[in-house]
């Protein structure tokens, strides 16, 4: 009896999850591309050997896990300061709070075409900004070297308010009680955010911490509007390189030995984290 | 030390919570602040710790203004109604953290930290978190962490609501033994008369934000100075009889007794209290209370009376005592 009723859950995890799982990693053991005329004919592993020689692929998991550290580090520390100014009382607290979170209900598309437009050479308002100090163009979007910065500026204007909600909820979840026991012992609110905000939102950092890695280490869109990888691939992750081998070289087989790997990769980083914050005991207060 | 509170007054908007509010508290005294919930009492004591500012009157404690300190350097032992422990401490933490932040040497740190885990007999608990403790305990740590403040004033607010009524007689002779015996003026705010009565040698009644009466337990039982106090203290609660337009007629239930003459009576309904019976009785001015011993058989026809010195007698309109009847 309880088994059909959990059945149709199971059902839609089988058919949205593992089904696509199987099939990516039986892709993967197979080479389908317009050599093969778009039939499986199993390569025995072909597809792995030509991944772990493949320079393009150590330079994406590289560039994308240098986006996902530097995008999810700075959002973090900035939606602690943001949680914090909205946890406190002030006057027309409640229009800022919904302003907020604006960039993150917009959809990704939308807000990665504004960017590419603000860091436009020469339309776009910063490179006015440099025409109006007599500089020389930045030319951001197209330096190799440091292009990518760019996408972890807007990443970052995105995702923030996200981290934000989370951290504020755990804010939220102090009652007054403790910061007045505090102050009684004396204690200054420098003091207050350092022995009791910072140690009872910390699970909240952690879990924002975790759901973000997940997310920032699959990020396409985000790229593929922004810069489409480029210049050159500089800015090119995995997500976006498997997308390519799919999508433009019609290599399916690859494209899916790139995915399955990203994909093992972040479960092995996220379960190992989660299980090594839960035997630290850092992810529950009490 | 003296606690001397004049005129304090605090309003939000346009409604105030606390007004007119004298109060003393002498060195070893422990007044009960007494009132139903809303009634402004602990905005009293956030007013006191330095919490909230009033808008009106002063603070003095040791006949210093204390009204425009900080909370920080006013040497308060609070102890919190839902007593504010540091969830992410162990008990040993949670009791010292302040003596940390007030600089206190770490060896000084540790002989108060025994002492005080000795005193209350807790030394098994210093690793425990806040959520591994029971109610009693955890109301032990809060008294703990306020005694190792250092205060020069004790603050308690609702100490013991959260806790069963069972718990709370036994921790009331601890909490007599370790904070009423300091010397120190104490400040025990409660909505319990019974505990108001069972702590303190004062009690201060309020009701709306004013002090309504201060005095000993036996004054307000016995010449309370209006309807309002009468019907607080006292349980079971003061018989209320509505003589005419003007005029209130409260009798103790403990003082009406059977007689051959007085008022007729019909029993309604009783409850059996241990030590005596409590009747309801339908009479012709209303229902009336009635406590009679245990072993007393209860009549068909119940005549009652009783003496006219035990009346208290009140204004209708404004509910205080009249006392030329």
């Amino acid at each position: 009896m309880s088994l059909i009723l959990v059945l149709p859950a199971i059902i839609l995890v089988i058919l949205v999850f593992v089904f696509p799982l199987i099939r990516y990693a039986w892709l993967s053991f197979h080479a389908v591309s317009v050599s093969t005329g778009l039939v499986m004919v199993p390569n025995f592993g072909a597809n792995w050997s030509r991944l772990i020689e493949d320079q393009r692929f150590w330079q994406d998991l590289m560039q994308t896990t240098r986006f996902t550290a530097f995008s999810v580090t700075l959002e973090i520390i900035l939606a602690i300061a943001i949680a914090l100014l909205l946890d406190q009382r002030w006057n027309g607290r409640g229009i800022i709070r919904a302003i907020t979170i604006l960039p993150w209900a917009l959809p990704t598309t939308i807000m990665a075409l504004g960017w590419r437009w603000i860091f436009n050479t020469p339309y776009g308002p910063i490179e006015q900004l440099t025409q109006l100090f007599g500089i020389e163009y930045l030319n951001l979007l197209s330096i190799p070297k440091y292009t990518w910065i760019t996408t972890v500026i807007a990443d970052v204007w995105k995702t923030t308010p996200f981290v934000a909600l989370i951290i504020l909820a755990g804010l939220q979840s102090i009652p007054n009680d403790l910061y007045e026991a505090f102050r009684l012992e004396g204690g200054n609110s420098l003091q207050a955010l350092k022995k009791i905000t910072l140690p009872l939102i910390q699970p909240y950092i952690l879990i924002a911490l975790l759901f973000r890695v997940a997310q920032a280490f699959g990020v396409f869109d985000l790229i593929q509007v922004m810069t489409g990888g480029g210049p050159a691939t500089s800015t090119e992750s995995l997500a976006l390189y498997s997308y390519l081998n799919a999508m433009r070289f019609l290599d399916f087989g690859y494209s899916a030995t790139i995915m399955l790997a990203s994909f093992l990769l972040l479960m092995i980083i996220s379960i190992t984290s989660y299980i090594l914050l839960k035997r630290l005991r850092l992810l529950t207060v009490k | 030390m003296t606690l001397l509170i004049k005129n304090l007054g605090r309003h939000i908007n346009d409604s105030w919570i606390v007004r007119h509010l004298n109060l003393e508290v002498t060195d070893g005294e422990c007044l009960a602040l007494l009132g139903p919930s809303g009634c402004g009492k602990s905005s009293t004591l956030r007013l006191i710790a330095g919490l909230d500012k009033p808008n009106e009157g002063s603070i003095y404690l040791n006949n210093k203004n204390i009204t425009n300190t900080a909370a920080i350097d006013r040497r308060i032992g609070m102890v919190f109604q839902s007593y504010a422990l540091f969830p992410h401490l162990t008990v040993a933490e949670n009791l010292t953290l302040g003596m940390k932040i007030r600089g206190i040497s770490n060896l000084e740190q540790r002989q108060k930290l025994r002492s005080t885990l000795e005193l209350f007999q807790i030394e098994n608990l210093a690793t425990r978190r806040p959520s591994q403790l029971s109610g009693g305990q955890k109301q032990r740590i809060a008294l703990a962490r306020a005694i190792l403040r250092d205060p020069l004033v004790y603050l308690l607010d609702e100490p013991m609501s959260n806790l069963d009524a069972q718990l709370r007689e036994q921790l009331r002779p601890e909490l007599r033994r370790i904070i009423l015996n300091q010397n120190l003026p104490v400040l025990y705010v409660t909505h319990d008369q019974h505990e108001a009565m069972a702590m303190s040698q004062k009690i201060a009644v309020l009701k709306e934000g004013i002090l309504e009466q201060i005095g000993t337990p036996q004054e307000l039982y016995h010449e309370p100075v209006s309807i309002f106090v009468a019907t607080f203290i006292g349980r079971p609660q003061i018989n209320v009889i509505y003589n005419s337009s003007k005029h209130i007629t409260g009798i103790r239930p403990e003082n009406i007794y059977f007689n051959s003459t007085g008022l007729k009576a019909k029993l309604l309904h009783k409850e059996w209290l241990g030590t005596n019976q409590l009747l309801f009785l339908d009479t012709p001015v209303g229902n009336i209370r009635i406590t009679v011993d245990i072993g007393i058989e209860i009549p068909e026809d119940i005549t009652i009376n009783w003496d006219k010195k035990h009346e208290h007698h009140f204004d209708s309109q404004t509910g205080m005592r009249i006392i030329n009847v």
